[in-house]
Protein backbone atom coordinates (compact mmCIF):
# COMPACT_ATOMS: atom_id res chain seq x y z
CA UNK A 1 0.00 0.00 0.00
CA UNK A 2 1.30 3.43 -0.79
CA UNK A 3 -0.92 6.31 0.10
CA UNK A 4 0.11 9.72 -1.15
CA UNK A 5 -1.23 13.14 -0.39
CA UNK A 6 0.20 16.40 -1.59
CA UNK A 7 0.95 19.14 0.85
CA UNK A 8 2.42 22.62 0.74
CA UNK A 9 3.69 22.82 4.29
CA UNK A 10 7.28 24.03 4.60
CA UNK A 11 9.73 21.46 5.88
CA UNK A 12 12.36 22.60 8.30
CA UNK A 13 15.69 20.80 8.40
CA UNK A 14 15.30 20.14 12.09
CA UNK A 15 12.21 18.06 11.32
CA UNK A 16 14.13 15.74 9.02
CA UNK A 17 15.17 12.52 10.70
CA UNK A 18 17.41 9.89 9.15
CA UNK A 19 16.63 8.78 5.65
CA UNK A 20 15.13 5.31 5.77
CA UNK A 21 13.29 5.07 2.49
CA UNK A 22 15.01 3.29 -0.33
CA UNK A 23 15.65 6.33 -2.43
CA UNK A 24 19.00 7.76 -3.38
CA UNK A 25 20.24 10.15 -0.73
CA UNK A 26 20.05 13.78 -1.65
CA UNK A 27 23.21 15.62 -2.59
CA UNK A 28 22.70 18.91 -0.87
CA UNK A 29 26.38 19.92 -1.05
CA UNK A 30 26.86 19.48 -4.80
CA UNK A 31 29.46 21.91 -5.97
CA UNK A 32 31.44 22.44 -9.17
CA UNK A 33 34.86 20.79 -9.53
CA UNK A 34 37.84 22.60 -7.99
CA UNK A 35 35.63 24.30 -5.45
CA UNK A 36 38.21 23.44 -2.77
CA UNK A 37 40.80 25.60 -4.50
CA UNK A 38 41.99 28.30 -2.16
CA UNK A 39 41.78 31.08 -4.70
CA UNK A 40 38.39 31.45 -6.30
CA UNK A 41 39.54 34.47 -8.23
CA UNK A 42 41.77 32.31 -10.49
CA UNK A 43 39.10 29.74 -11.19
CA UNK A 44 37.06 29.46 -14.32
CA UNK A 45 33.74 28.55 -12.79
CA UNK A 46 31.23 26.89 -15.10
CA UNK A 47 28.47 29.06 -16.40
CA UNK A 48 24.93 28.13 -15.52
CA UNK A 49 21.89 29.14 -17.49
CA UNK A 50 19.89 29.52 -14.27
CA UNK A 51 20.73 30.62 -10.72
CA UNK A 52 22.66 28.19 -8.50
CA UNK A 53 20.04 28.32 -5.79
CA UNK A 54 17.50 27.04 -8.20
CA UNK A 55 19.78 24.22 -9.35
CA UNK A 56 20.60 23.07 -5.82
CA UNK A 57 16.99 23.31 -4.87
CA UNK A 58 16.03 20.96 -7.67
CA UNK A 59 18.77 18.46 -6.84
CA UNK A 60 17.51 18.28 -3.30
CA UNK A 61 13.82 18.24 -4.04
CA UNK A 62 14.00 15.62 -6.76
CA UNK A 63 15.58 13.05 -4.47
CA UNK A 64 14.46 13.80 -0.93
CA UNK A 65 12.50 11.28 1.01
CA UNK A 66 12.45 10.76 4.72
CA UNK A 67 10.60 8.85 7.36
CA UNK A 68 8.65 10.21 10.28
CA UNK A 69 7.63 6.91 11.83
CA UNK A 70 8.50 3.30 11.14
CA UNK A 71 7.13 0.08 12.61
CA UNK A 72 7.58 -3.62 12.16
CA UNK A 73 4.18 -5.25 12.10
CA UNK A 74 3.08 -8.82 12.64
CA UNK A 75 -0.40 -9.94 11.64
CA UNK A 76 -2.25 -11.49 14.55
CA UNK A 77 -5.69 -11.91 13.05
CA UNK A 78 -7.31 -11.68 9.60
CA UNK A 79 -10.96 -10.69 9.40
CA UNK A 80 -13.23 -10.35 6.31
CA UNK A 81 -12.11 -6.91 5.15
CA UNK A 82 -9.52 -5.98 7.78
CA UNK A 83 -6.50 -7.44 9.49
CA UNK A 84 -5.10 -6.78 12.94
CA UNK A 85 -1.39 -6.43 13.59
CA UNK A 86 0.93 -5.82 16.49
CA UNK A 87 3.32 -2.95 15.78
CA UNK A 88 6.79 -2.50 17.23
CA UNK A 89 8.04 1.08 16.94
CA UNK A 90 11.45 1.02 15.25
CA UNK A 91 12.19 4.69 15.88
CA UNK A 92 11.27 5.13 19.53
CA UNK A 93 11.08 2.98 22.64
CA UNK A 94 7.29 3.22 22.75
CA UNK A 95 4.92 0.53 23.99
CA UNK A 96 3.86 -1.92 21.32
CA UNK A 97 0.68 -0.95 19.52
CA UNK A 98 -2.11 -2.83 17.87
CA UNK A 99 -3.72 -1.52 14.70
CA UNK A 100 -6.52 -2.62 12.41
CA UNK A 101 -5.82 -2.11 8.67
CA UNK A 102 -8.22 -2.27 5.72
CA UNK A 103 -7.31 -5.11 3.35
CA UNK A 104 -8.44 -3.15 0.29
CA UNK A 105 -5.72 -0.57 1.02
CA UNK A 106 -3.10 -3.23 0.29
CA UNK A 107 -2.04 -3.72 -3.32
CA UNK A 108 -3.50 -6.78 -5.08
CA UNK A 109 -0.04 -8.26 -5.43
CA UNK A 110 0.63 -8.06 -1.70
CA UNK A 111 -2.79 -9.22 -0.51
CA UNK A 112 -1.84 -12.89 -0.82
CA UNK A 113 0.70 -12.24 1.93
CA UNK A 114 -1.97 -11.28 4.45
CA UNK A 115 -1.88 -14.33 6.71
CA UNK A 116 -1.53 -14.70 10.46
CA UNK A 117 2.13 -14.38 11.42
CA UNK A 118 3.18 -12.42 8.30
CA UNK A 119 5.65 -9.59 8.91
CA UNK A 120 5.68 -6.18 7.28
CA UNK A 121 7.17 -2.72 7.59
CA UNK A 122 4.93 0.32 7.84
CA UNK A 123 6.66 3.54 7.03
CA UNK A 124 5.18 7.02 7.02
CA UNK A 125 6.92 10.18 5.93
CA UNK A 126 7.48 12.50 2.98
CA UNK A 127 8.63 12.26 -0.57
CA UNK A 128 9.62 15.41 -2.43
CA UNK A 129 9.71 15.25 -6.19
CA UNK A 130 9.89 18.07 -8.67
CA UNK A 131 9.30 20.55 -5.91
CA UNK A 132 6.14 18.89 -4.68
CA UNK A 133 5.94 17.32 -1.28
CA UNK A 134 3.82 14.22 -0.81
CA UNK A 135 2.91 12.55 2.41
CA UNK A 136 3.49 8.81 2.13
CA UNK A 137 2.19 5.89 4.13
CA UNK A 138 3.61 2.64 2.84
CA UNK A 139 3.22 -0.97 3.90
CA UNK A 140 5.71 -3.46 2.53
CA UNK A 141 5.43 -7.13 3.39
CA UNK A 142 8.66 -8.86 4.14
CA UNK A 143 9.55 -11.49 1.58
CA UNK A 144 11.51 -13.97 3.60
CA UNK A 145 13.21 -17.04 2.14
CA UNK A 146 11.09 -20.19 2.33
CA UNK A 147 12.00 -22.81 4.89
CA UNK A 148 14.42 -25.31 3.42
CA UNK A 149 14.87 -29.01 4.11
CA UNK A 150 18.49 -28.34 5.05
CA UNK A 151 17.36 -25.81 7.64
CA UNK A 152 14.88 -28.24 9.21
CA UNK A 153 17.43 -31.08 9.24
CA UNK A 154 19.99 -28.81 10.84
CA UNK A 155 17.38 -27.69 13.37
CA UNK A 156 16.66 -31.28 14.35
CA UNK A 157 20.36 -31.98 14.86
CA UNK A 158 20.72 -28.88 17.01
CA UNK A 159 17.68 -29.87 19.07
CA UNK A 160 19.11 -33.35 19.63
CA UNK A 161 22.44 -31.87 20.69
CA UNK A 162 20.76 -29.39 23.03
CA UNK A 163 18.63 -32.11 24.62
CA UNK A 164 21.64 -34.33 25.15
CA UNK A 165 23.59 -31.47 26.73
CA UNK A 166 20.65 -30.70 29.00
CA UNK A 167 20.41 -34.43 29.74
CA UNK A 168 16.75 -34.69 28.74
CA UNK A 169 16.89 -37.12 25.84
CA UNK A 170 13.84 -39.40 25.84
CA UNK B 1 15.65 -14.47 59.09
CA UNK B 2 14.20 -12.25 56.41
CA UNK B 3 12.44 -9.04 57.36
CA UNK B 4 10.03 -9.60 54.47
CA UNK B 5 6.67 -11.16 55.25
CA UNK B 6 5.23 -13.87 53.04
CA UNK B 7 4.11 -12.18 49.87
CA UNK B 8 2.26 -12.82 46.65
CA UNK B 9 2.57 -10.04 44.08
CA UNK B 10 0.69 -10.24 40.80
CA UNK B 11 1.69 -7.80 38.07
CA UNK B 12 -0.08 -7.05 34.82
CA UNK B 13 0.44 -4.20 32.40
CA UNK B 14 -2.54 -5.13 30.23
CA UNK B 15 -0.42 -7.36 28.03
CA UNK B 16 1.32 -10.07 29.97
CA UNK B 17 1.58 -11.08 33.56
CA UNK B 18 4.16 -11.97 36.19
CA UNK B 19 3.85 -13.36 39.70
CA UNK B 20 6.38 -13.09 42.51
CA UNK B 21 6.08 -15.11 45.69
CA UNK B 22 8.16 -14.65 48.80
CA UNK B 23 8.14 -18.09 50.41
CA UNK B 24 10.14 -17.02 53.49
CA UNK B 25 13.82 -16.54 54.45
CA UNK B 26 14.18 -14.09 51.56
CA UNK B 27 13.64 -16.85 48.98
CA UNK B 28 11.56 -15.86 45.97
CA UNK B 29 9.73 -17.70 43.23
CA UNK B 30 8.98 -16.08 39.87
CA UNK B 31 6.19 -17.33 37.64
CA UNK B 32 6.13 -15.97 34.08
CA UNK B 33 7.33 -12.54 33.06
CA UNK B 34 6.12 -9.31 31.55
CA UNK B 35 7.63 -5.95 30.72
CA UNK B 36 6.66 -2.50 31.86
CA UNK B 37 6.12 0.43 29.48
CA UNK B 38 9.89 1.03 29.45
CA UNK B 39 10.30 -2.58 28.33
CA UNK B 40 12.04 -3.54 31.57
CA UNK B 41 11.41 -6.79 33.42
CA UNK B 42 8.68 -6.02 35.94
CA UNK B 43 9.94 -8.73 38.32
CA UNK B 44 13.56 -7.57 38.37
CA UNK B 45 12.54 -3.94 38.65
CA UNK B 46 10.37 -4.70 41.68
CA UNK B 47 12.93 -6.90 43.45
CA UNK B 48 15.58 -4.26 42.89
CA UNK B 49 13.24 -1.61 44.28
CA UNK B 50 12.63 -3.50 47.52
CA UNK B 51 16.29 -4.51 47.88
CA UNK B 52 16.15 -8.23 47.11
CA UNK B 53 19.28 -9.64 45.44
CA UNK B 54 18.40 -11.57 42.28
CA UNK B 55 20.35 -14.61 43.48
CA UNK B 56 17.54 -15.07 46.04
CA UNK B 57 15.25 -16.26 43.24
CA UNK B 58 15.17 -20.01 43.81
CA UNK B 59 12.64 -21.05 41.21
CA UNK B 60 11.52 -19.67 37.83
CA UNK B 61 8.45 -21.22 36.24
CA UNK B 62 7.31 -20.68 32.65
CA UNK B 63 3.65 -21.71 32.55
CA UNK B 64 3.65 -21.85 28.73
CA UNK B 65 5.45 -20.26 25.80
CA UNK B 66 3.04 -17.50 24.79
CA UNK B 67 4.61 -14.12 24.33
CA UNK B 68 2.45 -12.38 26.94
CA UNK B 69 3.73 -14.72 29.68
CA UNK B 70 7.35 -15.06 28.77
CA UNK B 71 8.70 -11.69 27.61
CA UNK B 72 11.82 -10.91 29.62
CA UNK B 73 11.98 -14.33 31.30
CA UNK B 74 15.45 -15.02 29.87
CA UNK B 75 16.77 -11.95 31.65
CA UNK B 76 15.31 -13.22 34.93
CA UNK B 77 16.88 -16.66 34.43
CA UNK B 78 20.18 -14.95 33.60
CA UNK B 79 20.10 -12.91 36.81
CA UNK B 80 18.76 -15.69 39.03
CA UNK B 81 22.01 -17.59 38.94
CA UNK B 82 20.96 -20.38 41.29
CA UNK B 83 17.38 -20.89 40.18
CA UNK B 84 15.77 -24.06 38.94
CA UNK B 85 13.91 -23.45 35.69
CA UNK B 86 10.62 -25.30 35.31
CA UNK B 87 8.37 -25.54 32.26
CA UNK B 88 5.56 -27.64 30.87
CA UNK B 89 6.39 -31.22 29.94
CA UNK B 90 4.22 -30.63 26.86
CA UNK B 91 7.19 -28.65 25.54
CA UNK B 92 9.64 -31.52 25.93
CA UNK B 93 8.92 -32.78 22.41
CA UNK B 94 11.52 -32.75 19.63
CA UNK B 95 9.42 -30.36 17.53
CA UNK B 96 9.42 -27.67 20.20
CA UNK B 97 13.13 -28.10 20.89
CA UNK B 98 13.87 -27.93 17.16
CA UNK B 99 12.05 -24.61 17.02
CA UNK B 100 13.65 -23.33 20.21
CA UNK B 101 17.15 -24.47 19.24
CA UNK B 102 16.74 -22.56 15.99
CA UNK B 103 15.44 -19.36 17.52
CA UNK B 104 11.96 -19.74 16.04
CA UNK B 105 13.57 -19.94 12.57
CA UNK B 106 14.86 -16.40 12.87
CA UNK B 107 11.99 -14.48 11.38
CA UNK B 108 12.56 -11.21 13.17
CA UNK B 109 14.60 -9.65 15.91
CA UNK B 110 11.98 -7.11 16.94
CA UNK B 111 8.67 -8.92 16.60
CA UNK B 112 9.77 -11.69 18.90
CA UNK B 113 7.84 -14.76 19.92
CA UNK B 114 7.91 -16.91 23.02
CA UNK B 115 9.99 -19.42 21.08
CA UNK B 116 12.83 -16.91 20.79
CA UNK B 117 12.68 -16.24 24.53
CA UNK B 118 12.90 -19.99 25.15
CA UNK B 119 15.91 -20.14 22.86
CA UNK B 120 17.67 -17.60 25.08
CA UNK B 121 16.67 -19.40 28.29
CA UNK B 122 17.86 -22.81 27.10
CA UNK B 123 21.09 -21.21 25.95
CA UNK B 124 21.68 -19.69 29.41
CA UNK B 125 20.86 -22.94 31.20
CA UNK B 126 23.07 -24.96 28.90
CA UNK B 127 26.04 -22.61 29.29
CA UNK B 128 25.64 -22.36 33.03
CA UNK B 129 24.86 -26.02 33.63
CA UNK B 130 21.79 -25.00 35.65
CA UNK B 131 18.97 -27.29 36.63
CA UNK B 132 15.93 -27.66 34.42
CA UNK B 133 12.79 -29.66 35.19
CA UNK B 134 9.45 -30.40 33.57
CA UNK B 135 6.11 -29.74 35.20
CA UNK B 136 3.52 -32.50 35.17
CA UNK B 137 0.28 -33.40 36.88
CA UNK B 138 0.72 -33.39 40.67
CA UNK B 139 4.49 -33.16 40.58
CA UNK B 140 6.54 -31.75 43.44
CA UNK B 141 8.68 -29.11 41.79
CA UNK B 142 10.01 -27.45 44.96
CA UNK B 143 10.21 -28.49 48.59
CA UNK B 144 11.73 -26.72 51.58
CA UNK B 145 10.91 -28.62 54.76
CA UNK B 146 12.62 -26.04 56.96
CA UNK B 147 10.26 -23.34 55.71
CA UNK B 148 7.33 -25.76 55.32
CA UNK B 149 7.02 -24.80 51.67
CA UNK B 150 5.73 -27.15 49.03
CA UNK B 151 5.22 -26.22 45.39
CA UNK B 152 3.45 -28.62 43.07
CA UNK B 153 2.48 -28.40 39.44
CA UNK B 154 -1.07 -29.62 38.83
CA UNK B 155 -0.84 -29.82 35.05
CA UNK B 156 -0.38 -30.92 32.30
CA UNK B 157 -1.77 -34.41 32.69
CA UNK B 158 -0.56 -37.28 30.48
CA UNK B 159 -3.69 -37.01 28.38
CA UNK B 160 -3.52 -33.27 27.79
CA UNK B 161 0.19 -33.54 27.07
CA UNK B 162 -0.51 -35.95 24.21
CA UNK B 163 -3.03 -33.48 22.73
CA UNK B 164 -0.65 -30.57 23.15
CA UNK B 165 2.21 -32.49 21.53
CA UNK B 166 0.01 -33.10 18.50
CA UNK B 167 -0.85 -29.40 18.27
CA UNK B 168 2.82 -28.44 18.46
CA UNK B 169 3.62 -31.01 15.77
CA UNK B 170 0.93 -29.43 13.58
CA UNK B 171 2.62 -26.05 13.99
CA UNK B 172 6.00 -27.41 12.99
CA UNK B 173 7.12 -25.80 9.72
CA UNK B 174 7.26 -27.89 6.56
CA UNK B 175 9.79 -27.64 3.75
CA UNK B 176 9.04 -24.74 1.36
CA UNK B 177 6.60 -23.16 3.79
CA UNK B 178 6.45 -19.37 3.92
CA UNK B 179 8.41 -18.11 6.91
CA UNK B 180 6.18 -16.42 9.46
CA UNK B 181 5.75 -15.94 13.15
CA UNK B 182 4.35 -19.11 14.73
CA UNK B 183 0.74 -18.85 15.85
CA UNK B 184 -0.31 -19.65 19.40
CA UNK B 185 -1.73 -23.00 20.36
CA UNK B 186 -5.39 -22.76 21.25
CA UNK B 187 -7.09 -23.78 23.40
CA UNK B 188 -4.32 -23.79 25.97
CA UNK B 189 -4.79 -27.05 27.83
CA UNK B 190 -1.14 -27.74 28.67
CA UNK B 191 -0.35 -24.64 30.71
CA UNK B 192 1.26 -25.20 34.14
CA UNK B 193 -1.09 -24.57 37.08
CA UNK B 194 0.87 -24.17 40.31
CA UNK B 195 -0.20 -24.93 43.87
CA UNK B 196 1.92 -23.40 46.62
CA UNK B 197 1.54 -24.35 50.27
CA UNK B 198 3.37 -22.37 52.94
CA UNK B 199 2.50 -23.74 56.38
CA UNK B 200 -1.30 -23.73 56.28
CA UNK B 201 -1.61 -21.01 53.63
CA UNK B 202 -2.37 -22.04 50.06
CA UNK B 203 -2.04 -20.21 46.78
CA UNK B 204 -3.41 -21.43 43.45
CA UNK B 205 -2.01 -19.86 40.29
CA UNK B 206 -4.15 -20.72 37.27
CA UNK B 207 -1.76 -19.68 34.45
CA UNK B 208 -3.63 -19.71 31.11
CA UNK B 209 -5.17 -23.14 31.52
CA UNK B 210 -8.41 -23.43 29.58
CA UNK B 211 -11.08 -26.08 29.43
CA UNK B 212 -11.78 -28.09 26.28
CA UNK B 213 -13.62 -31.39 25.90
CA UNK B 214 -13.31 -32.12 29.61
CA UNK B 215 -9.56 -31.54 29.50
CA UNK B 216 -7.69 -28.80 31.30
CA UNK B 217 -9.40 -27.78 34.54
CA UNK B 218 -11.67 -30.84 34.59
CA UNK B 219 -8.57 -33.04 34.66
CA UNK B 220 -7.26 -31.22 37.73
CA UNK B 221 -10.64 -31.35 39.49
CA UNK B 222 -11.12 -35.05 38.87
CA UNK B 223 -7.52 -36.08 39.60
CA UNK B 224 -7.28 -39.05 41.97
CA UNK B 225 -3.72 -38.27 43.00
CA UNK B 226 -4.15 -34.57 43.79
CA UNK B 227 -3.87 -33.32 47.39
CA UNK B 228 -6.88 -31.62 48.89
CA UNK B 229 -6.65 -27.91 48.04
CA UNK B 230 -8.35 -24.89 49.60
CA UNK B 231 -6.49 -21.85 48.33
CA UNK B 232 -6.66 -18.44 50.03
CA UNK B 233 -5.29 -16.60 46.97
CA UNK B 234 -6.17 -17.40 43.37
CA UNK B 235 -4.69 -16.07 40.14
CA UNK B 236 -7.62 -16.41 37.76
CA UNK B 237 -6.67 -18.37 34.61
CA UNK B 238 -6.53 -16.99 31.08
CA UNK B 239 -7.41 -13.39 31.84
CA UNK B 240 -10.84 -14.29 33.21
CA UNK B 241 -12.19 -15.80 29.99
CA UNK B 242 -15.31 -17.94 30.05
CA UNK B 243 -13.57 -20.99 28.58
CA UNK B 244 -11.07 -21.09 31.46
CA UNK B 245 -13.70 -21.13 34.15
CA UNK B 246 -15.71 -24.03 35.48
CA UNK B 247 -17.79 -23.86 38.69
CA UNK B 248 -15.88 -26.71 40.36
CA UNK B 249 -12.72 -24.57 40.54
CA UNK B 250 -14.50 -22.27 43.00
CA UNK B 251 -16.34 -24.96 44.91
CA UNK B 252 -13.51 -27.52 45.13
CA UNK B 253 -10.16 -25.74 45.10
CA UNK B 254 -10.76 -22.37 46.77
CA UNK B 255 -11.94 -21.10 50.14
CA UNK B 256 -15.13 -19.05 50.30
CA UNK B 257 -14.42 -15.35 49.68
CA UNK B 258 -11.07 -16.22 48.14
CA UNK B 259 -8.92 -13.25 47.10
CA UNK B 260 -8.90 -13.61 43.31
CA UNK B 261 -6.87 -11.60 40.82
CA UNK B 262 -7.46 -11.23 37.11
CA UNK B 263 -4.79 -9.95 34.70
CA UNK B 264 -6.41 -8.25 31.68
CA UNK B 265 -5.44 -8.96 28.08
CA UNK B 266 -5.61 -5.98 25.78
CA UNK B 267 -4.62 -7.48 22.42
CA UNK B 268 -7.19 -8.66 19.90
CA UNK B 269 -10.18 -9.89 21.86
CA UNK B 270 -10.07 -7.91 25.10
CA UNK B 271 -10.33 -9.88 28.33
CA UNK B 272 -12.03 -9.97 30.73
CA UNK B 273 -15.29 -8.84 29.14
CA UNK B 274 -18.00 -7.18 31.24
CA UNK B 275 -19.82 -10.52 31.28
CA UNK B 276 -16.66 -12.22 32.53
CA UNK B 277 -16.30 -9.72 35.38
CA UNK B 278 -19.96 -10.18 36.32
CA UNK B 279 -19.53 -13.96 36.39
CA UNK B 280 -16.31 -13.79 38.42
CA UNK B 281 -17.89 -11.44 40.95
CA UNK B 282 -20.63 -13.96 41.55
CA UNK B 283 -17.94 -16.30 42.89
CA UNK B 284 -16.10 -13.94 45.21
CA UNK B 285 -16.47 -10.47 46.64
CA UNK B 286 -12.68 -10.15 46.78
CA UNK B 287 -11.98 -9.72 43.09
CA UNK B 288 -9.05 -7.58 41.88
CA UNK B 289 -7.58 -6.64 38.53
CA UNK B 290 -3.98 -5.63 37.87
CA UNK B 291 -4.84 -2.94 35.32
CA UNK B 292 -7.91 -1.15 34.05
CA UNK B 293 -8.82 -1.83 30.45
CA UNK B 294 -8.81 1.55 28.79
CA UNK B 295 -7.69 2.23 25.24
CA UNK B 296 -4.55 4.38 25.14
CA UNK B 297 -2.90 6.03 22.19
CA UNK B 298 0.62 7.32 21.87
CA UNK B 299 0.73 11.07 21.26
CA UNK B 300 2.54 11.92 18.05
CA UNK B 301 3.12 15.09 16.07
CA UNK B 302 0.23 16.40 14.01
CA UNK B 303 1.65 15.27 10.68
CA UNK B 304 2.42 11.74 11.84
CA UNK B 305 -0.95 11.40 13.53
CA UNK B 306 -2.75 12.59 10.40
CA UNK B 307 -0.96 9.97 8.29
CA UNK B 308 -1.63 7.23 10.83
CA UNK B 309 -5.32 8.11 10.96
CA UNK B 310 -5.55 8.07 7.17
CA UNK B 311 -4.08 4.55 7.02
CA UNK B 312 -5.61 2.51 9.83
CA UNK B 313 -9.10 1.80 11.03
CA UNK B 314 -7.94 1.95 14.64
CA UNK B 315 -4.74 1.97 16.66
CA UNK B 316 -3.95 1.76 20.38
CA UNK B 317 -1.22 0.61 22.70
CA UNK B 318 -1.35 -2.99 23.86
CA UNK B 319 -0.28 -2.07 27.38
CA UNK B 320 -1.93 -0.07 30.07
CA UNK B 321 -0.08 1.37 32.99
CA UNK B 322 1.40 -1.61 34.85
CA UNK B 323 -0.44 -2.46 38.03
CA UNK B 324 0.37 -4.67 40.99
CA UNK B 325 -1.87 -6.47 43.44
CA UNK B 326 0.23 -7.34 46.49
CA UNK B 327 -0.79 -9.64 49.32
CA UNK B 328 1.34 -9.72 52.45
CA UNK B 329 0.68 -12.17 55.23
CA UNK B 330 0.18 -10.98 58.78
CA UNK B 331 1.34 -13.96 60.91
CA UNK B 332 -0.30 -12.60 64.08
CA UNK B 333 -3.75 -11.92 62.68
CA UNK B 334 -3.25 -14.82 60.20
CA UNK B 335 -4.68 -12.82 57.35
CA UNK B 336 -3.46 -11.66 53.95
CA UNK B 337 -3.54 -7.88 53.55
CA UNK B 338 -3.91 -6.58 50.04
CA UNK B 339 -2.33 -3.43 48.61
CA UNK B 340 -2.95 -2.02 45.15
CA UNK B 341 -0.36 -0.16 43.08
CA UNK B 342 -0.37 1.57 39.70
CA UNK B 343 -3.45 0.81 37.71
CA UNK B 344 -4.65 -2.08 39.90
CA UNK B 345 -8.15 -1.92 41.36
CA UNK B 346 -10.78 -3.87 43.26
CA UNK B 347 -13.74 -4.87 41.09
Amino acid sequence: MKRETTSTTTIEDSMIPQNVFDFQKSNETAEPKNSNNSSNQELHLPTYSFPLDSLFSQVRLETSAFSLEKWEGCITEVQDDTFTATLVDLKANNSDEEAVFFINEISLEERKMIVEGALFYWNIGYEIRNGQRRSVSEIRFRRLPKISKREIDLGKKRAHLLKSMLNILE
Amino acid sequence: MSHFPLEVSIFGPGYGECILIHIGANKWVVIDSCLNSKKESVALHYLNEIGVPFVNIVQVIATHWHDDHIRGLAQIVQEAKHCIFTFSSALSCDEFFTLAANNGLNISTTTTSGIQEFHKILDIINLRGSKLQFADENKQIFLDTELSVSIKSLSPSDETRVHALKKIADLFPQVNMERKRLPSITPNIASVVTHIKINDQEILLGADLEESNLQGWSTIISSQTRDSIKANIFKIPHHGSRNADIPQIWSTLLIKHVAAVVTPYSKGKKLPSNADIKRLKENTENLFQTSAPEAKRITRTGVSQKLINSTVKSIQTVQYCCGQVRFRFDPVAKIWNEELFGNASKL
